[in-house]
């Protein structure tokens, strides 16, 4: 997708577009190498208007310099019509149209350029049932048109409704393909999870838990933040893994974030942890009550990557590395080589740059630096995100070392396949709520989509 | 680690800037052997402490990603107040206190802008610039400035021990406990993990807070010293005695190596910018060249090193 937009650069391989091979060393030369794509969040501009962003980049002109206002318009409106959007106001500012509505616009924008391929990212993420059906049917008129569209979704109701052909993908490689006519959920779903899950699968099955049921760590009771997820209750046990799962982006992930401080408003309900109730509206609130957050993006937020591992490790614990007011190196680096022995990180020296290791040694300092509070409840958003699949064995490994030690772990993962090997129980999220629970052995991913899918399940029978 | 700080990167910059110093150093013997005169050097020395306490507070701002443009104000409202109101008492140590008030309500007040309210710091502070200045004109249209100076200040400025000057050795020390605070300090890597990844060092735990109002107080309170200071150097206080020294301590933070971006850098190569920018300036002045095309040849070889530096950034 990255590749397509001129995003990112292809290691090797070609693309050819109409038969003939293009190069795309940046957005602008997919455009004109016509390849158009909505992406699934949206690339508006919110403080223009409809026809501003429709016609961005590519505006008529009157003479050399002035903007052809009128012609622009008329463009704009012809876009619109086309996609049945006769209801949109091309001089309404984007910002204060309704999500389903944005989308069209985005999509009337890619049309602009008039593209011999149009690709939808994940389009009906964030609508409701009665927009997608509307996005669907136009998507139809545009293929009746003589489009050609990649449609890219995780809904199998959206696949069987629309899709010719279908391709699925896993971890980078094409898992398979359906021809017309040939779409079978079942099937689609084996190619989705993929041999080495079976194979994993087969060798460890989720285990429920069994420790001493009493001893909860951290309870949460009616935790609402609008719009991410509401009414959440859930108890977590000295010594359990506690999986978030579902469908990506529904509000686990900002639950993690609620509970660790980073949300200054709107954060309603009870958090207890230890005995202690806390509405934390800054991090360190979360840290001192005794909560860690691994986060999904190490280089943005996990760790700093300009400075050394050991700078890194010990950043969480400066305080008491302090011998009188100065830090102790001795002591910093007895912590720092012990976290690089125990995790095993492949590095030179811990004087070197956090930016200097692979993705999965980077993950794994990461996680070191928490280790080192000591933390009774972990979080672990995403962890295993650019990891390779000796680190995410070696993660996983850690992270049970921690149960088994009398942590209590909250774990999130956009892989499906990682809630079986790791949790004991999961609770599965959809639209921002709890849509079931799934203990032990039911931890399988059927269950997992099924919960997940509920709604769409219904809409096709 | 190296002896110097960090990784190999920042210590070749501080080389550099030294390897600088000691350029300007060599042209202004050329233009001039008055240079290779102890009182030539005194003179310098002095001229380069003004500059280099600023320039404390301003490697911090600078290392957390920010900047402090309140410099100048607060370098005249700190001189007027402090020897009026110890002029007033009748004791000169209530010029100290008057210099700590004012650097620790500056810095407060940038530390609200910068980081409460969220206002970009270049635009914050510059403002606060203007605000102070409105405040000194105010006061001295009610009240007429000393020229009675208090003499604690007047030794600090003016005064030698043995046969350094005492402004010299007062900037050692506060330098001194610089590089150790950004070396050893919980704060030094604190400021150096804002600096890097603002958003990873709020999920860390790291006050970020508190390390925003002690660099924005530090700097404040630097500027306020360096007032009492200039006010005992030229025996008196007066408006607009701190104007030239708004952008000489940021050339000094960025040709010491420092990242304008933050994040990387230290206090050791802002030293060596000190020196480096008032060895120019004095070298300009041997050259007995007129005053504005001084300043265009000091403005031109600022923007040379600041490219220079800039450039080894990316």
């Amino acid at each position: 997708m990255k590749l397509l937009a001129g995003i990112e650069q292809p290691d090797e391989g070609a693309i050819s577009v109409n038969g003939g091979a293009v190069l795309i060393p940046n957005p602008r030369a997919a455009l004109s190498a016509g390849i158009a794509i909505v992406h699934q969040e949206l690339s508006l501009f919110p403080s223009l208007g409809v026809t501003e962003n429709i016609m961005i980049g590519q505006e008529p002109r009157r003479g050399r310099f002035w903007i052809d206002k009128v012609a622009m318009r008329k463009r704009a409106r012809d876009l619109l019509d086309s996609l049945g959007a006769t209801d949109i106001d091309t001089s309404s500012t984007v910002g204060d149209l309704p999500l389903a509505q944005a989308q069209l616009v985005e999509i009337a924008k890619a049309l602009s350029t008039d593209p011999s391929v149009l690709i939808l990212d994940e389009p009906t993420s964030a609508l409701s049932i009665t927009e997608v059906e509307h996005l669907l049917s136009v998507i139809d008129r545009l293929r009746k048109r003589g489009a050609s569209i990649v449609f890219i979704s995780h809904r199998f109701s959206e696949i069987e409704r629309i899709a010719d052909r279908v391709t699925i993908l896993r971890s980078g490689e094409k898992a398979g393909e359906f021809r017309p006519g040939t779409f079978n959920r079942d099937e689609a779903l084996a190619l989705m999870l993929g041999e080495t899950w079976r194979k994993e699968l087969s060798t460890r099955s989720a285990e429920a838990f069994t420790g001493d049921a009493e001893a909860t760590v951290l309870q949460v009771d009616d935790l609402t933040l609008v719009p991410h997820f509401a009414d959440i209750d859930f108890k977590l046990r000295r010594g359990e893994i506690l999986g978030f799962t579902g469908l990506e982006g529904q509000g686990q992930k900002e639950l993690l974030f609620a509970i660790f401080g980073l949300f200054r408003k709107g954060l309603h309900g009870k958090i207890t942890v230890g005995g202690d109730h806390l509405l934390p509206r800054h991090p360190r609130e979360s840290i001192s009550a005794g909560i860690a957050l691994i986060p999904d993006d190490r280089k943005t937020l996990g760790g700093f990557l300009n400075l050394s591992i050991s700078e890194n490790i010990a950043i969480t614990v400066l305080e008491s590395l302090r011998s009188a007011l100065i830090i102790n190196r001795r002591a910093e680096a007895d912590l720092v080589d012990g976290y690089i022995r125990r995790l095993s990180i492949k590095c030179t020296s811990s004087a070197v740059s956090l930016g200097s290791l692979s993705g999965g040694n980077q993950q794994k300092v990461v996680v070191a630096k928490w280790l080192a509070r000591k933390a009774p409840v972990y979080m672990f958003c995403d962890p295993t995100r650019g990891v390779d699949a000796g680190a995410r064995a070696e993660l996983f490994a850690v992270i049970r070392e921690l149960a088994a030690s009398g942590s209590a772990i909250l774990f999130y993962s956009t892989d499906l396949s990682e809630f079986a090997q790791l949790c004991n129980r999961v609770l599965v999220f959809r639209d921002g709520r709890v849509s079931g629970t799934l203990d032990g052995p039911e931890i399988v991913e059927q269950n997992i989509l099924d919960l997940s899918f509920k709604e769409a399940v219904h809409d096709a029978a | 680690m190296s002896l110097i700080g960090g990784r190999s990167s920042s210590t070749n910059r501080v080389l550099l800037a030294y390897l600088i110093v000691l350029l300007v150093y060599g042209c202004a013997v050329g233009v001039n052997r008055e240079f290779l005169a102890w009182s030539t050097i005194r003179l310098q020395l002095v001229q380069a402490t003004f500059i280099g306490l600023i320039a404390i507070g301003e490697t911090f701002a600078v290392l957390i990603g920010q900047i402090d443009l309140s410099v100048p104000w607060t370098i005249t409202l700190s001189a007027i107040l402090s020897t009026n109101l110890a002029a007033m008492g009748g004791n000169q140590w209530i010029a100290f206190l008057v210099v700590i008030a004012v650097g620790v309500t500056v810095g407060l007040v940038n530390t609200i802008g910068v980081f409460v309210l969220r206002v970009h710091s270049l635009i914050w502070t510059l403002s606060v610039n203007l605000l102070l200045q409105g405040i000194a004109l105010v006061y001295i249209n009610a009240v007429a400035p000393t020229t009675h100076v208090p003499a604690a200040a007047q030794f600090l400025a003016l005064g030698n021990v043995g046969f350094m000057p005492m402004a010299f050795i007062v900037w050692m020390i506060f330098g001194g406990f610089a590089i150790l605070a950004l070396r050893v300090l919980p704060f030094g890597r604190s400021i150096y993990a804002i600096g890097n990844r603002p958003t990873a060092a709020l999920l860390s735990g790291v006050p970020v807070g508190r390390i925003h109002a002690i660099v924005f107080m530090s700097s404040a309170l630097g500027s306020a010293f360096v007032g009492l200071l200039l006010s005992g150097y030229s025996s008196q206080a007066y408006l607009g005695m701190g104007t030239d020294y708004l952008l000489p301590p940021i050339a000094a933070v960025i040709i010491g190596g420092t990242r304008l971006a933050g994040g990387e850098g230290g206090y050791v190569g802002s030293i060596a910018g000190a020196l480096t920018v008032v060895l120019l300036e004095a070298v300009l002045v041997a050259l007995n060249i007129s005053e504005g095309a001084q300043q265009m040849v000091f403005g031109a070889i600022l923007l040379f090193l600041a490219f220079l530096f800039l450039k080894r950034g990316r």
